[in-house]
């Protein structure tokens, strides 16, 4: 059992605006092994992507990251450092990669620039030698004709290409833990497909841990090794994936699973699960998901389930579940 | 008993001009959809898949000539959609209609659902102001699955789903035949897709609709349609029944496209193609065969030859040289 | 029948059914009231137009009443800003004074938003050679010097007409000259909204241009009209002072405070007799600054950022 490279106990991220508080990041617990993929699954709203802005440490007002929760990194804790710290730690050995290609690459400088003022700032390379280090990370990613890519701007690239240079930027450190916030979501089915090879092959040869944020389903299923569902800012169920695939347990989980059209499936009527997200200002009592959900009983009206192990390493947060195991 | 197709398209096209220089002279076209031929039934869904560039969304819009065609027919009913002056093609709304993709920029945010719904009803003489036309839209805002008070609602005070519901019921408000629905639920939670993918099956039944149904997401597209149409750099490379689709797909870019979709089971081993290259820009297709660049099956004359659209049999088209299992 | 998803209703929708509507100019209201610098700059603003309108009434001496006792005079308990060099109350001076600027403000905008939305508008919606043509007519309008145009049409036109007309002169003038920034960017609005997928719903529902422009259209564009008149009378008042200043705009014995200002230039009155030009400087500096938090406060309160 490999340790733990990073560990998220009982994360809060509140938003104190003036319409109220929104509880974005409710207590969310996790850990991440090297060479591991975790995924952070749920839909717009759940607080998925607040939490990989959370540990990077880029929650900004009117967001805090509130006391009691906690962020080690190997066994540093994160949320006690300083802006400075931090930056040492951003890009060096926590990465990041996001959404949007045609936007998170600045039009104005050069690829090789791009990677390049990482390693000067970071690793302390000559211009010299992170220019070729630029041109090895481009092959690595596979780009074709790295060295003249090194000099083009974001604007001559495709989507793929762009989303490409992010990865070879965010691993041009080395870093022990890549935070990708849905990398894949605005590529084409094919591209993606490609960029997730890309993803897994890098991760085995570099032994990188990676903290996936997705709302696709069959994206996690070709990804994750360890699967967290969340939900208006909770954590609902976790489990290995297979686990949570071949047996889900959470009312919710189950649901966005069933709710999926298959390609290997043909039916007349697809399952849907009734009602749409809380909005976070005006949270239900109780269960979040009661509201939506099938089996809710009274219980789950008035008090909030606990994450608790129903099966040994597979949490769920359900009373109905737990109870019935008991 | 061979009906008559409700929509008929011959050899469509749509090429934008590319204009540059200071004189703007058109220096090339981008050939977004180039020479289509299919037909829709009457009660039928016909989907339209393919990735970004494909030129699917001008073609939908092409055909219900909200663009102008550049050449090819478009028939209606047995009637020229093409040669219609604009009297005939307003009368033409009120048998064909559209859905558009996101739920944010489709609706006016300064106007009430109710003022939406009416407008269209009133503007084509079907209703006069009064409790009738109260009637008539609340009618079709339940059957659309929301609330008779939310009539006099503004659109920002909706979820992404609940606008999408609005923009189906404004659509059907003049009960049409023939709906081209742009990617309906591409921009919608996992949760809400299928709900109101069942809400457009269940009106297509009550109201005696036919779709072309626009995505990019053949998982999607499995569940809503009767045929499919595969589109790659705006030619159909591949039209067929469903079931024919997903069992025994021919054209090498269907096989790769289904076999990208990352589904969600971890057990399943993947055979995956995985396309090399970038999609090619539709200003500057390549010769030949346009897909000839990534397919991992091409030859010489591939390169060279245009392939035909032909019937290969059991109403399976395809355009390909060297189709699959041959 | 399709079943209603009654449980997707009454948890979508977070107000209940009695709640009341919230439309964009609700809404819209709720967000400036929040803004406490525009909110007090729009007090100030209605204070100083109810000061122009009630003028004649809130007054204490007549325009032209003239003291030749009290030549010059600082401020005192009878006259609260003094006196000017033919013993008329400034105060009195003060009030009807902005009566001409604020009326110069008004109506010059009036002309430049009227000017601005139409050329802007038609270019916008029909585009090509329409667009084309309008666009190089603001080029050529935008490219005349301001300043040097405005002396000649003044001296041109001033000559031969009474000296009431200068205030008309200066209206129309500036009006005329000011309108091209709001066409571009009414037009460029316009641009943006076209794309908009509503817009497309709304020529595939087969409703006519007319209902698409005057429903559609314009209520979006609205807002921008509304900002940028205001804030264009801030300009058009500041180029009347300035013009005024200059003796190009409206002229003495009619005050504004632009030839108000003018008394500054002697300098002797510049150091002793500070009550003859600083009250009108302040009184530009206020309403321009005034005009400015109150745009500033309605642009961020009709830009619908939010979703």
């Amino acid at each position: 059992m490999s340790k733990n490279i990073l560990e998220v106990k009982d994360l809060r991220t509140h938003f104190f605006t003036d319409k109220g508080v929104v509880k974005a990041v409710d207590g969310v617990s996790f850990n991440i092994q090297a060479g591991k993929t975790l995924c952070v699954v749920g839909e717009s709203g759940c607080g998925k992507s607040v939490t990989s802005m959370s540990v990077m440490g880029l929650v900004s007002k009117p967001g805090k990251i509130l006391d009691g929760s906690s962020i080690t990194y190997m066994g540093t804790e994160l949320t006690k450092m300083s802006d400075d710290q931090y930056r040492a730690v951003r890009g060096n050995e926590i990465s990041m990669i996001f959404q949007e290609p045609m936007t998170s690459l600045n039009p104005v400088f050069k690829i090789g620039f791009q990677i390049s003022e990482v390693l000067m700032l970071h690793k302390d390379m000559s211009e010299e030698q992170a220019h070729q280090r630029s041109i090895d990370l481009l092959n690595m990613v596979g780009i074709p004709r790295a060295e003249a890519i090194v000099n083009e701007y974001p604007h001559q690239l495709s989507g793929g290409m762009r989303q490409r240079v992010m990865i070879a930027m965010a691993l041009a450190c080395e870093p022990k833990v890549l935070v990708a916030d849905e990398p894949t979501t605005a590529l084409d089915v094919t591209i993606q497909a490609q960029i997730l090879e890309l993803m897994n092959d890098l991760k085995v040869k570099t032994n990188t841990a990676i903290m996936m944020i997705t709302h696709d389903l069959g994206v996690v299923a070709e990804m994750a090794d360890y699967v967290v569902v969340m939900y208006a800012g909770k954590v609902v169920e976790e489990a290995e994936v297979k686990e949570l695939y071949a047996t889900p347990k959470h009312p919710y989980t189950v649901g966005l699973i069933n709710s999926i059209p298959k390609l290997d499936e043909d039916r007349e009527v697809l399952d849907s699960i009734e009602g749409s997200v809380p909005n976070p200002l005006y949270l239900p009592e109780g269960c979040a998901f009661a509201p939506r959900c099938k089996f809710a009983v009274d219980k789950c009206r008035k008090e909030r389930p606990e994450l608790k192990e129903v099966k040994p390493g597979h949490k769920v947060s359900c009373f109905v579940v737990q109870e019935g195991q008991a | 008993m061979s009906q008559q197709p409700l929509v008929s398209v011959k050899n469509l096209k749509k090429h934008f001009p590319i204009k540059s220089g200071f004189l703007k002279k058109t220096v090339g076209h981008v050939k977004a959809c180039d020479g289509l031929t299919f037909d829709i039934m009457p009660g039928e869904t016909l989907s339209l898949v393919g990735e970004s560039g494909c030129g699917k969304s001008t073609t939908g819009r092409t055909v219900l000539r909200l663009l102008e065609p550049t050449e090819g027919t478009i028939e209606y009913n047995g009637k020229s959609v093409t040669d219609m002056n604009k009297k005939e093609l307003v009368d033409l709304r009120t048998e064909m209609q559209i859905i558009f993709q996101d739920p944010y920029s489709s609706l006016n945010p300064r106007m009430t659902v109710g003022e939406m719904i009416k407008e269209p009803l009133i503007e084509h003489g079907l209703y006069k102001r009064g409790p009738e036309l109260d009637q008539r839209v609340v009618d079709i805002v339940t059957m659309c699955g929301l609330a008779d008070y939310h009539v006099n609602r503004y659109p920002h005070e909706f979820s992404g789903g609940q606008r999408q519901r609005i923009g189906i019921a404004r659509a059907l408000a003049l009960e049409p035949k023939f709906v081209v629905a742009d990617e309906p639920v591409s921009a919608l939670d996992v949760s809400i897709q299928s709900q109101v993918i069942n809400l457009m099956k269940d009106l297509q039944k009550e109201m005696g609709l036919s779709y072309l149904f626009i995505s990019h997401d053949l998982s999607v597209v499995r569940h809503i349609s009767d045929r499919i149409g595969v589109m790659y750099l705006g030619d159909l490379v591949e039209l067929s029944e469903k079931k024919e689709m997903f069992d025994n797909p021919r054209h090498p870019y269907t096989h790769a496209l289904l076999s990208a979709i990352p589904q969600p089971d971890p057990t399943r081993k993947r055979d995956r193609v995985i396309l090399s290259g970038d999609i090619p820009s539709p200003a500057n297709p390549p010769q030949g065969c346009k897909f000839h660049t990534r397919c991992p099956k091409a030859v010489d004359k591939c390169k060279k030859d245009i392939p035909e659209f032909r019937d290969i049999g059991n109403k399976h088209f395809i355009a390909c040289h060297f189709p699959m299992g041959e | 029948m399709l079943k209603t998803n009654d449980t997707a209703v009454a948890v979508d929708v977070n107000k209940a059914q009695n709640e009341s509507i919230e439309g964009p100019w609700q809404m819209a209201w709720k967000r400036f009231r929040k803004n406490k610098l525009a909110m007090a700059g729009g007090i100030i603003l209605i204070l100083l137009i109810l000061g122009a309108v009630f003028a004649p009434l809130i007054s204490p001496y007549t325009l032209d009443h003239m003291d030749y006792t009290q030549i010059n005079k600082p401020p005192s308990a009878q006259h609260w800003l003094g006196t000017d060099q033919l013993g008329r109350d400034y105060l009195t001076r003060m009030l009807h004074g902005s009566r001409i600027s604020l009326q110069v403000g008004v109506f010059a905008v009036l002309i430049s938003v009227v000017l601005g939305s139409l050329i802007g508008g038609i270019a916008g919606y029909y585009g090509g050679w329409v667009d084309n043509l309008c666009m190089r007519i603001v080029e050529i309008v935008m490219s005349f010097p301001f300043l040097p145009l405005a002396i000649t049409v003044s001296a041109v036109v001033g000559a031969r007409l009474p000296a009431e007309f200068k205030m008309y002169i200066t209206m129309m003038v500036i009006g005329l000259l000011s309108w091209t920034g709001l066409a571009r960017m009414i037009r460029g609005q316009i641009l943006s909204l076209r794309e908009q997928e509503f817009m497309q719903a709304a020529k595939a529902l087969g409703l006519s241009d007319k209902r698409i422009i005057l429903k559609h259209l314009l209520p979006n564009t609205v807002a921008y009209i509304i900002v940028s008149a205001t804030l264009g009378m801030a300009g058009a008042i500041m180029t009347e002072s300035a013009l005024s200043f200059l003796g190009l705009g409206v002229a003495p014995p009619t005050p504004t405070w632009g030839n108000m200002v003018q008394n500054a230039r002697d300098f002797y009155i510049l150091t002793n007799r500070p009550w003859l030009w600083m009250p009108p400087g302040i009184a530009i500096f206020l309403t321009v600054m005034s005009i400015n938090l109150l745009g500033d406060g309605l642009r961020d309160a009709l830009d619908p950022k939010t979703k």
